[in-house]
């Protein structure tokens, strides 16, 4: 059984799902904010994602 | 992050969430958004609070809640949620003033050493993004799981 410490310090957060939150699933909460994004990715160098594939690799040490 | 967070609530494709800040003022309603952007797999997150008298959403209310730490904690935290369901998305965010953004950014510096073991971060200055320097001025941020 998991301490209520241990609950507190995992990164991934336990969320409740809460139907009374769907209506709000198609809907633009911040109709500026996305307006401002979506203009400063007109023009955006994005960096290259780096690939799962890639990152596995990283980590098994492989790539060092 | 060993920081206190408030319980997170969220719609069945956790994309918005709701949270209860509690201080000094009493109970703020706030809600995270990650919004589907005209770039695939990316989404820009979005933050304000809900008034208890109207349906209005303002993402530049500034509620001096005296909770700021635990708000932004709880952010980061939405962020591992999403990002466990969307696992191949970038989030973008930045402020809705520049004091807004200088204040991610102060919050992105204060755990920058666990975020970093999580998450690509990048800085965006123009058009232009770069991998993430703590002390740095930026106009916005991106970030990307890691997979360890």
């Amino acid at each position: 059984m998991k301490t209520i410490q241990e609950l507190k310090n995992r990164k991934v957060p336990i969320v409740r799902i809460d139907p009374a939150l769907e209506q709000y699933r198609d809907t633009v909460l911040f109709p500026e904010k996305l307006e401002k994004a979506n203009q400063m990715l007109k023009t955006a160098r994005l960096p290259g994602k780096k690939p799962r594939s890639q990152q596995n690799i990283a980590a098994s040490g492989a790539g060092e | 992050m060993k920081v206190d967070k408030y319980a997170l609530k969220s719609e069945s494709s956790l994309t918005t969430f709701e949270f209860i800040s509690g201080g000094p003022k009493g109970a703020i309603r706030k809600y995270i958004e990650f919004q589907t952007t005209n770039e695939p797999e990316l989404y820009n997150l979005a933050f304000g609070d809900k008034s208890a008298d109207t349906v209005d959403i303002d993402d530049l209310a500034v509620s001096n809640n005296g909770d700021t730490e635990k708000v932004l904690a709880t952010v980061v935290s939405a962020l591992y949620a999403f990002f466990d369901r969307h696992p191949d998305a970038f989030v973008y965010a930045t402020g809705s003033t520049a004091a807004r953004t200088r204040l991610y950014r102060m919050g992105i510096n204060r755990f920058y050493d666990e975020i970093r073991q999580d998450f690509y971060l990048f800085g965006q200055v123009g058009d232009d993004f770069s991998e993430f320097e703590t002390g740095r001025d930026y106009d916005g941020f991106l970030a990307q799981r890691k997979f360890n």
